[in-house]
């Protein structure tokens, strides 16, 4: 049957039109299916061209052949199909002759035709530009997610404008959390696309969450019509054998079952609001897709519009982009803004004209006589701001609205003699949104507006930047204890968990004893390799401390002899191998300890004697978890302090991030939350640092309401002088094997192509060349090897770098391996061997199903070498 | 079935199934000890009170010997042990010697607790100092001050039915029970447990 000859199977002619024909026009392709044979029995020429196939042979051939595999198994389609019932279809991805993929979305109605059962199937072809870069950059280790609002009640104050303003309001605040490397689409409909780079549905639920949290409140802002608006995400995660596009439709239908399944009412009576509603409803009807597209040029200057980069500060540089990027569009011939006062007056931002190459700035005064005397009249009120104003045909002004509060307007002059038949340049909603997002950056001080987005940001906590020195953070008596014994002749012990702060409690005692500055000198007992080195170096030490305050870290570490040796000396205050016998000399003594003298000597190596020395009157610093009301003031200070050290200016945490920080356990204690810190701010430019940029979500609710801490009863608390101790901690380097079997499973589970191994050793070179401040010599001692064999890794360290920072999978072991070797003495095998042993042990057991050249790559080495070490192990 | 014959629960007082002494004598031959462990830290909390009673001078300037001057009964060699190898010294000498060095302190103190406290050390008996080492600080005797105004302004608590000493000391308490460092530590809801903790009921 030749094409367009399917007016027997249609219900004929529409105004002397034949049907097909008006639907050809619409660029809507209809195919005629057999249901009893399952063959397509016609098609028009727009099916044809979309399914690439010569319509010739089309007759007879199985419709599933024609259409794609994507349409068999398992989609609405064929299920319509089959029961030859009426159904509008979702969006579908299509894959044709020649590997073409496409989403389509349409109709299918069974008809009974010239005694034939068949089902004219109507598609159209829907629009994938918006997505952007989305679709291209897409790879197995990202995920997309889709971000979605419903439940918006349509009527006479709210329109598909309304949600627009919305859409844009929700995307520059997404675009406040999401991550450096992660993509966001513009707003399509009532729908964004984020790509979210290097992370698992696991991580990727996490961080929807954040996202939600963060944009909760923003509806609430637009009044009862969007009040009840939901927002919702669907996720998808490339399997192997789906394409992109797949991808981004199976994270579309997830955020549709999504707002489907989480229906507030089962039972419901009719109500006035149900046709608002279902209005609302039929605009998310086919999610990111959308049916209607940007010209090619427009979509360019949205994009360009949108990456505009904004420097705080300096408005007159940000206006001339604008004023550039406007003036540079085809037919506008001369422009200008204006914002709005705090006093409700507008006043003149900028203004100009094309000129070649670039344009030529106005003062208001040489303004167009059109545009000077429409802006007087909206200056004064003559004319509503809020509509648009269109005194002629080559003159355009519109208002820049947010939140129906007209914060500026824009006006356009045309040029007279524009191309005929080219469709004239004006901005649409989007870009008006844009460019009300850009009107704070334009204006200087207190007379910047200021948008929902950044009200919600500032809901935060901004940074306490009046934290003096230190934190006030009294660990706990911990300071206090410091400061009586720095007083006292007595040997000080430390005692606490891995990075909560001992050397700080030190630094009080020597600060409080009257120390002078640089008199404090620390001696890292993991450092001795043997009994004489220790012996040989204390004595040099002890000999010459007149006036200062020595730090022994871990003196449990030192051998035996040197630790009774060491103790001999302190509690008879006298030099040993010295005649005649000579006390030491004025000295406050002080030792780190990671845990109580009892255990240590018990389990540890510690020597009686030594403990003894500092048993007197130990100060105990409790971990960050037992001292919660100190954790935002160490997170500001240090947040503080690091974003000076790396010159980024930021705000302060979001409410989210502080509810995150405040419910993390921090095992690892400050130490920790510096690292956490540092990751957040190498991660994202964002002003305020967000629980996505932190890496961590607890106490986070997509509901945007935090959950509230268990304080401890009262009886509790004072009760708590008699609790057991005798709480387990595990120890870093067993945190360091859960945290590998956790990354070795999730790569397994991903089918990532994350190389463990290889990052393994990168992070232990850059933790061993940070404990010894570059020292090439030394580090290379500690990892057993020679200095140049670390200068040969540098180069590929680095080329990893980036790969390796922004894999979610490596971001604990990075900071544990960073933990370990701060703290482990010079061991006598190499240490990478222990770590790779440890991931190796992880890869055997938990890939064991998988292929060889698959463990060896997740070790980083070839398949020879990984099977060299699995014999070796 | 009488009711002493029913069978007996697990949560039952031990007196109910005593032992024998036969089983009692096994088991103290079980537990028991040689020698008594060394009190870990004893010569430096025993230095430590030296430093604070002021009696003698620093360690590196002769303790021992000054120490000795002041009761010449007792021998070098046992000084020696007692201040730098965790020796204890025989009851006597111990309680005359800490109740020498506390009468050297200002303030009251008790000379048991610091009989235990040098014999055990802190946590096993709580520091003598860490109550005055709280009490010393002025912005907590400020915080304690406001704490006890508020208290007494929206409880309405006339001065008569209180004796503000006592108080203000057992507000000082609580603070530092519940780790009260400076003014944004104190909630509103500590309120209530420090109004029944500063003002108990008759």
């Amino acid at each position: 049957m030749p094409p367009d000859d399917l007016e027997p199977f249609l219900h004929g002619g529409l105004g002397g039109l034949q049907l097909t024909q008006v639907l050809a026009g619409l660029g809507t392709a209809v195919i005629c299916i057999d249901r009893q044979s399952k063959t397509v029995c016609a098609c028009n020429s727009v099916a044809a061209e979309l399914l690439a196939i010569d319509s010739s042979v089309l007759d007879k051939k199985e419709w599933w052949r024609v259409l794609g595999s994507d349409t068999q198994n398992g989609s609405p389609f064929s299920y319509a199909l089959e029961a030859g019932t009426r159904l509008v279809l979702p969006p579908l991805p299509l894959t044709v002759e020649g590997g073409r993929e496409t989403i389509v979305t349409g109709q299918i109605t069974p008809q009974l035709r010239q005694g034939r059962d068949v089902c004219v199937l109507v598609l159209h072809e829907l629009e994938l530009a918006g997505l952007g870069d989305i679709s291209g950059a897409l790879s197995e280790t990202d995920t997309v997610a889709i971000l979605g609002i419903d439940q918006v009640n349509y009527g006479a104050d709210w329109r598909a404008s309304e949600t627009r303003c919305l859409m844009m309001d929700l995307w520059a605040c997404l675009l406040e959390i999401v991550r450096n490397d992660d993509l966001v689409s513009l707003p399509q409909g009532n729908y964004i696309a984020i790509l979210l780079r290097d992370i698992g549905l696991e991580d990727a639920v996490d961080v929807s969450t954040a996202f939600l949290s963060h944009l909760s409140a923003v509806p609430g802002y637009y009044g009862p019509n969007a009040g009840d608006a939901r927002l919702s995400v669907g996720l998808s995660q490339q399997s192997v054998g789906q394409s992109s596009l797949q991808t981004i439709v199976a994270a579309n239908n997830a955020l549709f079952c999504a707002q489907l399944s989480s229906m507030p009412q089962r039972i419901k009576i009719a109500s006035q609001w149900d046709r608002t509603q279902l209005t609302g409803s039929l605009f998310c009807s086919e999610g990111i897709f959308t049916d209607k597209g940007y010209a090619a040029d427009y979509l360019s200057f949205l994009m360009r519009l949108q990456s505009l980069e904004m420097q705080t500060d300096e408005p007159e540089r940000n206006l001339a982009l604008v004023l550039n990027l406007l003036l540079e569009q085809p037919g506008v011939a001369k422009m200008a803004l204006y914002g709005a006062r705090k006093d409700g007056q507008y006043r003149y931002l900028g203004g100009g004209e094309s000129g070649a190459g670039s344009y030529n700035a106005f003062v208001e005064e040489a303004l167009p006589r059109t545009f000077l005397l429409e802006t007087s009249r909206l200056k004064i009120g003559v004319v509503d701001p809020e509509q648009g104003v269109f005194p002629n045909q080559s003159t355009v002004i519109q208002p820049l609205k947010y939140r129906n509060v007209v914060l500026g307007y824009l006006a356009l002059e045309y040029e007279n003699s524009g191309p005929a038949g080219v469709v004239r340049f004006s901005l649409d909603m989007i870009a008006l949104q844009l460019l009300v997002n850009l009107l704070p950056h334009l204006s200087e001080g207190a007379d910047a507006p200021n948008l929902p987005s950044q009200e919600i940001a500032r809901a935060g906590s901004l940074l306490d930047t009046e934290i003096e020195g230190y934190v006030v953070d009294n660990m706990e008596g911990a300071v206090d204890q410091a400061t009586f014994l720095a007083k006292l002749d007595i040997p000080v012990a430390i005692v606490g968990p891995r990075g909560t702060g001992k050397m700080y409690i030190a630094k009080i005692v020597h600060q409080e004893s009257g120390g002078a500055e640089g008199m404090m000198e620390q001696i890292d007992c993991r450092e001795f390799r043997n009994r004489d080195e220790a012996n040989v170096r204390i004595s040099k030490i002890l000999e010459q401390s007149e006036g200062k305050t020595l730090v022994f870290k871990s003196p449990q570490l030192m051998a035996p002899d040197a630790q009774l040796k060491l103790a001999k000396q302190i509690s008879t205050r006298t030099l040993a191998d010295v005649k005649p016998a000579r006390y030491l000399p004025g000295a406050k003594y002080v030792a780190l300890f990671p845990d109580t003298l009892e255990r240590l000597i018990q389990h540890a190596g510690l020597s009686e004697k030594l403990a003894s020395v500092f048993a007197g009157y130990p100060i105990n610093v409790p971990p960050v978890k037992d001292r919660k009301q100190a954790v935002l003031r160490w997170a500001h200070k240090i947040l503080g302090q690091e974003s000076l050290a790396r010159d980024r200016p930021v705000k302060g945490f979001t409410p989210d991030a502080e509810q995150a920080m405040l419910c993390h356990s921090w095992t690892g204690n400050i130490s920790e939350m510096r690292q956490c810190i540092i990751g957040a701010l190498e991660r994202s430019d964002n002003e305020w640092i967000t629980p996505v940029d932190l890496g961590i979500f607890q106490g986070i609710t997509p509901e945007g309401s935090a959950t509230s801490q268990d304080h401890e009863p009262f009886l509790t608390v004072l009760d708590k002088g008699q609790a057991g101790d005798e709480e387990y901690t595990p120890t870093v380097l067993e945190d360091l094997d859960l945290a590998f079997g956790e990354a070795v499973n999730r790569v397994a589970q991903e089918k990532s192509a994350a190389p463990l191994g290889a990052w393994l050793e990168d992070e232990l070179v850059l933790a061993v060349t940070d404990r010894y401040q570059g020292d090439l010599k030394l580090s290379a001692e500690f990892l057993h090897t020679k200095p140049r064999n670390i200068s040969r890794w540098s180069p590929k360290i680095k080329e990893r770098q980036e790969q390796r920072n922004s894999a979610s999978v490596w971001r604990t072991p990075r900071r544990l391996i960073g933990e370990w070797v701060r703290e482990t003495p010079y061991l006598s095998e190499p240490p990478q061997q222990l770590l790779q042993n440890m991931l190796l042990a992880h890869v055997t057991r938990q890939c064991s199903a998988e292929k060889i050249a698959i463990r060896a790559r997740i070790m980083g080495v070839s398949v020879p070498t990984y099977q060299k070490r699995v014999q070796q192990q | 079935m009488m009711q002493d014959e029913q069978p007996e629960k697990n949560d039952a007082l031990p007196i109910l199934k005593r032992k024998t002494v036969e089983q009692y004598a096994l088991e103290y031959q079980q537990t028991m000890e040689e020698e008594l462990p060394p009190c870990l830290g004893f010569s430096a909390r025993l230095n430590m009170l030296w430093d604070l009673a002021g009696a003698a001078p620093p360690q590196t300037e002769g303790r021992v010997i000054s120490v000795l001057g002041i009761n010449n009964t007792w021998r070098e060699a046992d000084v020696r042990k007692w201040l730098q190898k965790d020796t204890l010294p025989p009851p006597i000498e111990l309680r005359n010697m800490v109740k020498f060095l506390v009468s050297q302190l200002p303030g009251q103190h008790d000379i048991r607790r610091w009989e235990a406290f040098l014999i055990y050390g802190s946590p096993v008996v709580a520091s003598p100092v860490d109550s005055a080492m709280y009490r010393q600080d002025q912005i907590r005797r400020d915080i304690a001050s406001m704490i006890f105004a508020q208290i007494t302004d929206i409880y309405e608590i006339p001065p008569s039915a209180y004796q503000a000493d006592a108080v203000f000391q057992r507000c000082l308490t609580l603070m530092q029970k519940f780790n009260i460092y400076e003014l944004r530590d104190f909630q509103p809801g500590h309120m209530e447990p420090f109004k029944n903790y500063l003002f108990p009921s008759e």
